[in-house]
């Protein structure tokens, strides 16, 4: 063993040595890629992750295969004759003339087929067509003794067929339960065989050297489905495949998640890892890409594995033919699985996060697997929709995206909403993980440690952390839905103007309460961590002036918007307005004032201050205008729309200012001043609420200019 | 370069009783010196070190590194210090050089740096052998020469030595003996703590007797004898913890 020594730099260590630069943050992006590609290497070269990738289809398929018993049984399908179609009609020459129609269309499908090979469909599954005239066919469908009801209301014109002496076009509806699968398959079998006859009539009207005239028949087809009534007659394939996604990324992330967390600390690398001046955060972080990664090869192989079982079982012709697979829809269904995976993996991380060995890492995860099936299920209920409330519940509201998508498509609007508040959601969890992940009471098995968590830290605080700033917001969603449920069961016990002192205390509670606990709970200095710092006079008269004159422009383009959502927001509107008219204007003031306010303690107060102080001050303004626009839509209700870019763009006024002005004053002296105006105005100087008079907007854009110059004036001398 | 102040540390046990697992304990330690920290097992000698690393807070008291405090400037103490224990891990999955320029990673070394300090460790503790080896497949003795090396890669200027030579042979406690020799050339601050008497003689430039969280006795060997009129470390010990026969003698 050769023993050097190097005084010089040993003592030192690199930190103080010319070699090592603090690193900057493009450092810090290219140290988490590393992070992770460590991660991603020693969890994929585990046997235990490659067993998962491979059992996990092994186990899903025995599920799967039920779903499709389920499935073949609904749609009445024999394996061995291949499916029934059943059709029902009110008369027989409306049965006779389809019958037939049906017979030349098999006949020219034929003909067709032995020219080109590669089309054969697949004999074992050739469908057998049932039919019957009814009394009443739309009761024998909601019966489910029926399929499709099919009405083709001039049918008479085509009887008997042969003897057709002109060419007839018919009109023929399809009447079906809207997503039944076996009146889907049906309605694919038909028009496959009406295509086939016309184009072969068609063919032969062409033919040069066919001289006997041929009368053809031209069939309109129109699908007619309706809404079902309960639909408890069987399970769409579309409520299923939530479900499948979930269990495919849970499965996927479930060892990768015990083994990054739970593993280091019964491998004795825990002790060692958190040894090193790494921030927390930046290492689960890292373990958080590495589990979605995971789960989504995960769910990906097994995409595939069940697409080709499909394919190659044949049920695939029958089963997917009415889902469609678009290349927009696999990359819809791809995105559903990112999201599943960025939700599952960072809460399987935080609860993970608190185990101390593996054992006890899979008895906290039986839980989760057991409450995410709950969600699963209810996504199969019929009526819920991606909106309002339900677009921020956890998990459910991925479900219902999930079962919007395949049911004809999403609110991409909604959609947003459930991205971002999952969002949200999985930033909370990891940052929840971050604390927990190599702390006392886990690190060394003591009991003490836990009340850790929650232990102020011993040095007040300049701002809060990003993530206790993030935990507010992510709380303030339920507590904001559970507030309104409140707020609306004990509207009865209050008069009209109770209403705005309920919501304005609740606003209160919302955007004060919860950041005021978080800033006790960190030790937060008040005056740095919500921006209390005195401005310039001349900065708060900027947005004053801002304030005053900002309200025209932003009422003008809400009426813009609201015209192009037309009656129906009229109708709320209407609602709000005279319930507005009702009340004091002092109250209405107040009210609008306070809630104002509040919303800037939290905003361009405690969020701004705790983002500043780890992102360039662009960034700040960008994530908390983001973030203001995205609350006021998830909580403003009906109107929630139309107030993503009129708050957005306040969002980012406000930003400004508090950036300019250093602090938070300027910015409630301006929002307090453009809420009160901007609902009050209306009614103060009598305007339609339709649009804004020219002069107005004139005199708005004079006051903006005026008052962005002051805040641009009123920058702290100190800096 | 380590100073500790009234150090204290309780732990709350099941049954609401509370356990003062160091109390009120006061050394420091200069650059170039070896601190042997002794004291029987449960002595705190581990709760001290994961103090002073920031890994546990103190009930009361305050540790600090080059004029960091531990439970303030966390980051800057973390950086400055190198620790072994006896229960340190390694990962599984990761290759015997991938293990160290991960941790390398961890400190912010720069990749040139790491790469240079990787080969001098290399090269110092034998490890070129099983360097592309997963760490899964190593043997005891290796494990513990990839520990020592992952504890320096970043040359901190202190080292937390806990019991390293705990369940090792002879041949791989000869390793640990020339790896504080080489520390000690290199004028880092060390802890050593164990329970292994001759070996702390060997070593160490001062000793801290501990007993029960307490500082006992401090000083360097001829200082302790001095006090104590003993001459070896185990006499003192002895004394100085007033032990009494391990086993009570029962009358039949
Ligand atoms: N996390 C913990 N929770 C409760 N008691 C602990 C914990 N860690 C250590 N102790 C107790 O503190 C005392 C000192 O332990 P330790 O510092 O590990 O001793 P040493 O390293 O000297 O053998 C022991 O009595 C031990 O039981
Ligand atoms: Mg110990």
């Amino acid at each position: 063993m050769t023993l050097e020594t190097n005084n010089l730099e040993g003592s030192q260590g690199f930190r103080d040595s010319p070699l090592a630069p603090r690193p900057s943050s493009l450092d810090a992006v290219g140290r988490l890629a590393r992070l992770v590609r460590k991660e991603l290497s020693e969890i994929l070269r585990d046997r235990r992750t490659i067993i998962t990738l491979v059992l996990m289809p092994l186990l899903l398929y025995p599920l799967l295969s039920i779903a499709f018993q389920q499935f073949l049984l609904a749609s009445k399908v024999d394996p061995e004759s291949g499916p029934a179609y059943r059709f029902g009609f009110a008369t027989e020459v409306e049965e006779a003339v389809f019958a037939e129609m049906m017979k030349l269309g098999e006949r020219a499908l034929h003909a067709g087929k032995t020219r080109e090979k590669s089309q054969v469909e697949d004999e074992r599954v050739r469908p057998r067509i049932e039919s019957g005239v009814f009394d009443n066919p739309d009761a024998a469908l909601k019966d489910n003794q029926i399929d499709v009801v099919v009405r083709i209301p001039d049918a008479w014109m085509a009887w008997p067929l042969e003897q057709l002496e002109r060419d007839v076009a018919l009109d023929c509806e399809f009447r079906y339960l809207k997503g039944s699968p076996g009146a889907l398959g049906a309605l694919a079998f038909v028009e496959q065989r009406l295509a086939a006859k016309h184009s072969s009539d068609l063919e032969k009207r062409l033919r040069p050297k066919e001289r006997r005239f041929r009368p053809a028949l031209l069939v309109r087809v129109q699908r007619d489905p309706i809404e079902q009534p309960g639909a408890d007659g069987f399970i769409s394939l579309h409520a299923l495949v939530p479900l499948i996604l979930i269990l495919m990324t849970i499965t996927g992330a479930v060892y990768p998640a015990i083994d990054l967390t739970a593993g280091e600390r019964e491998r004795g690398t825990l002790e060692i890892l958190v040894a090193a001046p790494v921030p927390r955060l930046g290492l689960l972080f890292a373990k958080y890409v590495t589990v979605v990664t995971v789960a989504v090869l995960t769910a990906l192989v097994n995409l595939v594995t069940m697409w080709l079982t499909l394919t190659f079982s044949g049920l695939g012709a029958t089963l997917l033919k009415d889902v469609g697979f678009s290349p927009l829809l696999l990359l819809q269904l791809f995105g559903l699985l990112l999201l599943f995976a960025a939700f599952f993996s960072a809460v399987l991380l935080s609860l993970t996060s608190f185990a101390r060995s593996f054992k006890e890492a899979q008895a906290y995860l039986i839980p989760l697997m057991l409450a995410s099936l709950g969600p699963g299920v209810i996504g199969m209920l019929p009526g819920l929709r991606v909106e309002g409330p339900l677009a921020v519940v956890p998990l459910l509201n991925i479900v219902l995206l999930a079962r919007d998508l395949f049911q004809g498509g999403a609110d991409p609007l909604w959609a947003l909403v459930v991205v971002l508040s999952t969002l949200v959601y999985a930033a909370a969890a990891i940052a929840l993980a971050a604390r927990v992940f190599g702390a006392e009471g886990v690190l060394y098995n003591d009991q003490s440690g836990w009340a850790d968590l929650i232990r102020r830290p011993s040095q007040p605080q300049e701002a809060a952390t990003p993530s206790a700033a993030l935990w507010c917001l992510a709380l303030m969603l339920p507590a904001h839905f559970t507030l309104q449920w409140l707020g609306l069961q004990l509207r009865p016990l209050f008069d009209a103007d109770a209403v705005f002192v309920i919501s304005a205390a609740a606003a209160v509670v919302l955007f004060l309460g919860l950041p005021a606990l978080s800033a006790f709970f960190g030790r937060v200095r008040w005056s740095s961590g919500f921006g209390f710092a005195s401005p310039r006079f001349l900065a708060s008269a900027g947005g004053l002036a801002l304030g005053l004159s900002l309200w025209p422009w932003v009422l003008q383009l809400l009426a813009h918007l609201h015209a192009e959502r037309g009656a129906e927001l009229r109708e709320h509107l209407a609602a709000f307005l005279v319930q507005a008219q009702l009340a004091s204007p002092v109250l209405l003031a107040a009210t609008f004032g306070i809630q104002a306010a509040v919303e800037e303690l939290y905003f361009r107060g405690y969020l701004f201050a705790a983002l500043r102080r780890h992102m360039p001050a662009w960034m700040t303004i960008t994530v908390t205008a983001l973030l203001f626009g995205f609350l006021h839509v998830v909580m403003g209700g009906a109107f929630g729309w139309e107030r993503l870019l009129p708050s957005t763009l306040m969002g980012f006024v406000l930003g400004w200012v508090r950036w300019r002005s250093g602090s938070v004053w300027p910015c409630i002296v301006l929002h307090v001043s453009h809420n009160v105006l901007l609902n009050l105005a209306p009614r103060l100087f009598e305007m339609s609420g339709d649009e804004v008079s020219a002069g107005w907007l004139a005199a708005g854009a004079v006051g903006a200019a005026v008052g962005s110059m002051a805040v641009f004036f009123g920058k702290p001398r100190n800096e | 370069m380590i100073e500790v102040e009234r150090l204290t540390k309780c732990f709350l046990l099941l049954g609401g009783r509370t356990l003062t697992a160091v109390n009120e304990l006061s050394f420091t330690v200069r650059a170039g010196e070896v601190y042997g920290l002794l004291g029987p097992n449960g002595a705190g000698k581990t709760t001290t070190l994961r103090m002073l690393l920031g890994l546990l807070k103190p009930t009361s008291g305050q540790a600090s590194i080059a004029g960091f405090g531990s439970s303030n400037h966390p980051d800057e103490v973390k950086r400055r210090v190198g620790l072994v224990s006896a229960g340190s891990g390694l990962y599984q999955g990761l290759t015997a050089r991938e293990m160290l320029l991960f941790f390398a990673d961890l400190y912010a070394v720069p990749p040139s740096a790491a790469f240079q300090e990787l080969n001098r460790l290399s090269r110092l503790l034998g490890l070129d052998d099983f360097l592309e080896q997963r760490c899964a497949t190593l043997s005891t003795g290796q494990r513990q020469r990839v520990n020592l090396a992952r504890a320096l890669i970043h040359r901190p200027p202190v080292m937390l030595l806990d019991e390293p030579t705990l369940g090792l042979d002879v041949l791989a406690r000869q390793v640990v003996t020339e790896y504080i020799d080489h520390l000690r050339q290199e004028g880092k601050a060390v802890i050593l703590t164990t329970h292994h008497l001759e070996e702390a003689e060997r070593h160490c430039t001062r000793f801290g007797l501990l007993h029960k969280g307490q500082l006992v006795s401090e000083g360097t060997l001829a200082d302790l004898q001095a006090r104590t009129g003993c001459t070896t470390l185990m006499e003192m010990f002895l004394k100085l913890s007033k032990v009494g026969p391990a086993l009570h003698e029962v009358n039949t």
